[in-house]
């Protein structure tokens, strides 16, 4: 249940301009300009993003094999 | 870790209907054309990014007077999400200048000021990588984020001081009344709050990875 209404709040977002009225221009050569701008954009914060949650997952693994050695050399 | 899933979870719908407005539902503009459609990105990117600078300067002052650690994390961390929207601004800029202008790239009062202002804060991340740890490296770190911030008036009140080929700001104080249509000012409003969303997402993220560094860092030197 959810879910669907994930997918049904997501639908109406998406379509609710159009469903507002929509308008289509002229001047299509300049749409793989606006193209680029939309890919680099989303790309560039998805990569950054991936990156980011990767190397806090690193981090964290080195974080906890500092500990358990600092214990280690407490116990000996 | 909620906080963070929900800031994720509300870029994302808002990214959508970003997408649907720019796409569908605002008008053309008479002049630009389809390619005025991405100002909806491009100067949304350039506010996120005076903000980031702006949460530089908050975090630098708070580190040089406090001494706090966090505050120097945050300054950090602001930095580097702020180079990352000033370059996707330029990119983003030089893609619209080419089918307007004709050109990539002209050195423009606000394109030349702007590219100083990544400049300057590239700068202050080469000197944080390459200061020395510690106090000193935060310390001179804090003074270039502050003394950096100066270029940010300068980059928006260049178009104004210095007219030219770059269009004068149709946003914010320096703006006409009525230089943007009642719909074109939703959609820039959905999207800066798209983008600034997408901001305080990646700087709780990169705030967390900063003071994980700094944890291991107190452990190295704990365990040596």
């Amino acid at each position: 249940m959810p879910k669907r209404l994930t997918l049904l709040v997501g639908l109406v977002t998406l379509l609710a301009p159009a469903m507002l009225g929509a308008n289509h221009t002229e001047g299509e050569e300049f749409l793989p300009f606006l193209f680029a701008v939309f890919a680099v954009t989303w790309a560039a914060f998805f990569i950054y993003a991936f990156f980011m949650t990767r190397k806090q997952a690193d981090l964290k693994r080195e974080i906890d094999a500092l500990r358990q050695s600092i214990e280690d050399g407490k116990a000996q | 870790m909620t906080e963070r899933l929900a800031l994720l979870g509300a870029s994302g719908v808002l990214m959508m209907l970003t997408l649907s407005m720019v796409f569908l539902w605002v008008p053309t503009d008479i002049v630009l054309g389809i390619s005025q459609r991405i100002f909806y990105f491009h100067v949304p990117m350039a506010m996120v990014a005076f903000l980031a600078f702006g949460v530089v300067v908050v975090g630098s002052i708070g580190y040089l007077w406090k001494k706090s650690e966090r505050m120097d994390a945050l300054a950090y961390s602001a930095a580097e999400i702020g180079v990352l929207f000033t370059s996707l601004m330029l990119i983003t800029g030089m893609l619209w200048a080419k089918p307007v202008w004709g050109v990539w790239w002209t050195w423009s009062p606000q394109l030349t000021t702007s590219l100083i202002l990544w400049f300057i804060y590239t700068a202050y991340l080469m000197l944080r990588s390459y200061a020395p740890q510690g106090d000193q490296g935060a310390r001179y770190g804090a003074v270039m984020g502050i003394i950096g911030f100066v270029d940010v008036p300068i980059v928006y009140m260049a178009a104004k001081w210095w007219r030219d080929v770059h269009p004068e700001a149709v946003v914010g104080p320096l703006a006409d009344e009525g230089s943007l249509e009642g719909k074109m000012v939703v959609a820039f409003l959905v999207g800066l709050l798209t983008f600034t969303t997408l901001f305080a997402y990646l700087l709780m993220e990169r705030y967390t990875l900063r003071r994980q560094e700094s944890q291991i860092e107190r452990l190295r030197y704990s365990h040596a």
